[in-house]
């Protein structure tokens, strides 16, 4: 019998987990309509002409520097969509996660919260990361300016 | 997507093999940067409309630093066929890859072009921490395609107390100080163990971060204390 050579969509690294699927289909903390949101931070990552783009929004406890809130909304693919899901829950989870922790959040770590991720859509994950990143960033310098810092 | 600036070429330096270092300025306002933040260069007419992001590899003044790039496609070929007084589009640096403390160790895990932004860290740290402790793990091929194998020797030279490194060749064996194979987790932990609150950096490949990532943290690592920039 003939066998037929594999395509790229035959290779196994191009199969999402489980977990990833879930988090496409139904993604958790989206914000769709920003219009009456307040935040106390703000990121911003990727660009739409890139053909991905990122906005993620933080509330902290002032009390505890942990994160109470993280909503977002993306131009993006699956893996955008599922890796910044994965990320919001990660930051919210458990009570929330301290501003200092959320800082060093990684991609690797989302990554393996969504049991792996085909190596070509790693950006994707890179992304929910920097706009995290970012949102902390802009808590921090809010919170400064609030305090005459 | 950070606003563009258009940068002019001083200087392309030949590295190792296929490395270049381009040394780039701009005029304009100075916006504050730091070792361990990339830029993300255009070539819109490349296909790539996302551009590439390259780490900077040391930091000569408020508004001029180096980048340094390993040639292995069009986007990296064009960019190392650059000339002196040439301009370029790029964003202005950004990006978290750096520690905001003034007092931890530093533990630096870097595999081939991986070791642009360790160049960066490693000389701001020296300058503007000298007693801070930094290992760096560097893992290659081949003993040639070591990049900035001089600089690390004056380094250690300069530096004895605060800066060591370790080589590992992972395709060729090797003998004197050099080891062959990979960088075993285990001598990431058992060097790092005695010094003060390590934190640990991770730069390569996505698979060479992914692996060292898993790997300190299953060696009991704190998740909190690794930074990781892969490049893809």
């Amino acid at each position: 019998m003939n066998k037929i050579p594999p395509t790229t969509c035959d290779v196994t690294d191009w199969l999402y987990s489980d977990i990833v699927k879930d988090h496409f289909f139904n993604p958790r903390n989206l914000l769709l309509d920003d219009k009456d949101y307040v935040a106390d931070g703000l990121g911003v990552a990727g660009s739409p002409l890139c053909g991905d783009m990122m906005v993620v929004w933080i509330n902290v406890d002032k009390e505890t520097n942990k994160i109470t809130e993280c909503k977002w909304r993306t131009f993006g693919c699956a893996s955008a969509i599922a890796s910044t899901s994965m990320m919001s829950v990660m930051a919210t989870e458990n009570g929330g996660m301290a501003i200092a922790t959320a800082k060093r959040m990684t991609p690797e770590s989302i990554i393996d919260r969504l049991g792996g991720l085909p190596d070509r859509k790693y950006h994707c994950s890179v992304l929910g990361h920097e706009a995290l990143r970012k949102a902390v960033t802009d808590y921090e310098e809010n919170l400064n300016e609030k305090n005459g810092k | 997507m950070e606003n563009n600036i258009i940068y002019t070429v001083k200087e392309v330096k030949k590295e190792t093999g296929n490395v270049f270092t381009l040394t780039l300025s701009y005029d304009g306002a100075v916006k504050p940067f730091r070792a361990g933040q990339y830029i993300t260069v255009f070539f819109p007419e490349t296909g790539h409309v996302e551009g590439k992001s390259y780490s900077i590899s040391n930091i000569i003044s408020p508004t001029s630093f180096t980048i340094t790039v390993k040639s292995i496609g069009v986007f990296s070929n064009k960019l190392i066929d650059l000339k002196v007084g040439d301009k370029l589009s790029a964003s202005f640096p950004y990006g978290y890859f750096y520690t905001e403390s003034d007092e931890s160790s530093l533990v630096l895990i870097s595999g081939g072009i991986g070791i642009a932004p360790f160049k960066a860290i490693i000389q701001e740290s020296l300058l503007k921490t000298p007693n801070r402790k930094i290992i760096l793990f560097y893992s290659n091929k081949t003993q040639k395609d070591i990049i900035f194998k001089n600089e690390w020797e004056d380094i250690i030279m300069k530096y004895p107390e605060t800066f060591r490194v370790n080589h590992y060749i992972t395709q060729e064996h090797v003998e004197g100080g050099i080891k062959s194979g990979r960088i075993p987790v285990s001598d990431i932990i058992e060097q790092s163990k005695n010094l003060s609150d390590p934190e640990f950096f991770l730069c390569g490949s996505i698979t060479f971060v992914r692996d060292y990532w898993r790997g300190l943290k299953d060696g009991g690592i704190p998740e909190i204390s690794i930074y990781t920039e892969a490049f893809f």
